[in-house]
């Protein structure tokens, strides 16, 4: 009757596994083309997208934007950037809901939606498959 | 011969400081073989009693934080819980109602697209005619049914928040926990539900390692008892089976919760516990911590109260031992001082009271001796007897042979007339040539003539001083007491007058006082 959260642990290898699986997906971070340069490194990419609050170089407050859950860019960029599977993603955003501290990222349902979304918004941050940039996005960390 | 003591005992304390005759003084009273370990055992123990006490204060102060902070925790997660419910409960009515505006499946995107729904990636959201059917859904269940569902049935009842059992989609192996609001028509009549479904560990997503541990715990309990979600480290249990409600009832009396510390029946830990009712909803709070965590997270404290007092025993004894060896040293040194004195005073004792040639008696000590040995006459009625003895041909020798020979004779003399008594008697130099001995044993006067004609005896035999052998002779006068004389001083000068007798007669070397001589002298 027990499950154990910890078990989510070794869910972290499968989602690797998982990430290699869909290695095919080659996924880079983004923002409007139309925002000021910035330089950010993994860990502050991560924290953006667990809820913790990154200013830009103009000041202002980076807006991290994410594709579908269950996405295989999603799954593959928390991989990388957060160390995070989406079992421990769920784990971390429930406790974060549930005490009050924070809200998931918007979510945006594919990359068209995100170009405009990404567009109209230049402190706004996400990723997207790799082979999808044109010239409405800047690539700001491809690891 | 062993001199008795002489009446005059010399200062023994002279010359001795006054710190050193204070130190005496107690280490008199209190002997330091005793006392030492006696201080070094009252140390060891209010070392070890003020650290007993310490780590009790400690204990008690870890214990009173404890039962602070699961009360604290317990009212943190007592609003967290409610405002969760508090949210699902407004999610549930604003469907309710949007539903009944436009009573179409669509209403739920639309919703969405508003962002009036609650978080997707926690919550899902349906609603159901009044058969059970599903006839919108945030995931894609449309068509099932949830007739049979505890919450259901109870909805079909009667009108309120349900919050049903956790239960187990045995498809996906993932728990959910079911809210639910009824659906009515005009004529109040029931036409379905509203629904919001969660994993119940949701409800324990707060447990913090960092403040509550592993051991601890959070959970929350069902309107039947039983546990919704319990969650003790990473580990969440669901559908729980036993009904702990008696196990909480005494604890659940509202906002001031007291802590209970007992063992947890579903994992047998100790716990401070705490419950709390929740007022508007058909739920119970409860938040434990383990009271073996507890503790533990004491016990450098501890160890370090440890070891201070270990550290302190240790110095204290090496103290105690140092100072209990130097006062042994220095009673040692004391009592060496004082034998030193003991000897020292002897020796000059015997100086003033014997004759530094012979090592007999001298006059003093033979006056003394003699008034003793008439005052033991008197008590016991036993005779005393005088001999009173001057050397013939001395002076002769003296000026022939040398003063060294004179006094080698004189020492010689004295180890014969030793030889001839028996020990208790005392023989004595009076000075020059002149010997006297005391007779205490001798009861007829034959006896005293014996013992004198065994000293004639004995110094007519040849001495041999520097190479030669030198002839003398003897002249003993004899006294008995209480015959001759009622004084010691009388009895000494009869002896010597009868000496003279003796000396003048060429032919008897020993005479006996006459009283009738006493008259002959006098004139003269």
């Amino acid at each position: 009757m027990a499950r154990r959260i910890r078990a989510a642990c070794v869910g972290l290898f499968l989602g690797m596994t998982a990430a290699d699986s869909v290695g095919a997906v080659d996924v880079v971070v983004v923002m409007s083309a139309t925002s000021p340069t910035v330089t950010l490194n993994g860990d502050q990419i991560g924290a953006i997208f667990l809820g913790k609050s990154v200013r830009l170089a103009n000041g202002a407050i980076a807006v991290p934007i994410d594709l579908a859950d269950g996405s295989a860019e999603r799954t593959t960029f928390y991989t990388k950037y957060a160390g995070k599977t989406p079992a421990q993603m769920k784990m971390h955003w429930s406790k974060l809901v549930f005490t009050g501290r924070g809200h998931p990222p918007r979510q945006v349902s594919d990359a068209e939606d995100l170009k405009k979304l990404l567009a109209d918004n230049p402190t706004a941050i996400s990723y997207i498959d790799a082979s999808l940039v044109d010239d409405t996005l800047t690539v700001i960390a491809d690891y | 011969m062993s001199p008795e003591p002489p009446p005059e005992v010399p200062e023994r304390t002279e010359g001795r400081d006054a710190p050193a005759a204070i130190w005496s003084w107690l280490a008199g009273v209190v002997d330091s073989r005793r006392l030492f370990p006696l201080i070094a055992a009252v140390l060891l123990m209010v070392i070890w009693a003020a650290t007993w006490m310490l780590i009790r204060a400690h204990h008690a102060g870890v214990e009173e934080r404890a039962e602070i902070a699961v009360v604290d925790l317990a009212q943190t997660y007592e609003a967290q819980v409610v405002r969760a419910l508090i949210q699902i409960d407004a999610t549930l009515k604003l469907i309710r109602y949007a539903y009944a505006m436009r009573p179409e499946a669509s209403v739920l995107s639309e919703l969405g697209a508003h962002g009036l729904l609650p978080l997707d990636l926690l919550f899902e959201v349906s609603i159901t005619d009044a058969k059970g059917q599903i006839v919108a859904s945030t995931r894609d269940r449309m068509g099932t049914s949830v007739a049979g569902q505890d919450f259901f049935e109870m909805q079909r009842q009667t009108e309120g928040f349900v919050m049903s059992e956790p239960r187990l989609d045995p498809s996906t192996g993932e728990w959910s926990v079911y809210f639910s609001r009824r659906i009515a028509v005009v004529d109040n009549g029931f036409a379905g539900v509203v629904v919001v479904a969660t994993d119940p560990a949701y409800f324990v997503s707060s447990y913090e390692a960092a403040t509550m541990g592993e051991r601890g715990m959070l959970g929350v309990l069902g309107s039947n008892g039983r546990f919704s979600a319990l969650r003790t480290g990473d580990t969440v249990s669901y559908g729980d089976t036993t009904d702990y409600s008696s196990e909480f009832s005494e604890i659940d009396d509202g906002a001031a919760s007291a802590v209970k510390v007992s063992v947890s029946p579903w994992d047998g830990e100790r716990r401070y516990t705490t419950a709390i009712e929740l007022f508007s909803f058909p739920a119970t709070v409860v938040v434990g911590l383990s009271e073996r965590e507890q503790l533990a997270a004491g016990n450098p404290r501890v160890v370090q109260y440890l070891w201070s007092a270990t550290i302190a025993s240790g110095v204290a004894l090496v103290f105690v031992t140092i100072l209990g060896r130097m006062s042994w040293q220095l009673q040692q040194s004391q009592m060496r001082l004082m034998q030193q004195q003991v000897i020292t005073t002897e020796r000059m004792e015997h100086l003033a009271y014997h004759d530094s040639l012979t090592g007999l008696p001298n006059r003093r000590l033979f006056l003394d001796r003699l008034e003793q040995e008439v005052k033991r006459a008197n008590r016991s009625s036993l005779p005393l007897s005088i001999l009173f003895m001057d050397l013939d041909g001395f002076k002769e020798v003296n000026d022939s042979l040398g003063h060294e020979a004179g006094d080698r004779l004189l020492s010689d003399v004295a180890e014969r007339l030793t030889d001839c008594v028996r020990e208790d008697d005392t023989v004595a130099r009076l000075g020059g040539d002149e010997f006297t001995v005391i007779l205490t044993g001798a009861k007829e006067r034959e006896d005293v003539e014996r013992v004198a004609q065994t000293i004639i005896d004995a110094l007519a035999m040849p001495f041999h001083i520097a190479q030669q052998s030198v002839q003398i002779s003897v002249s003993i006068g004899i006294t008995l007491y209480p015959q001759d004389a009622s004084s010691p001083d009388a009895l000494l000068e009869a002896a010597d007058q009868a000496m003279y007798k003796a000396k003048k007669s060429d032919s008897n070397r020993m005479c006996f006082y006459d009283t009738s001589d006493k008259t002959d002298r006098d004139p003269a």
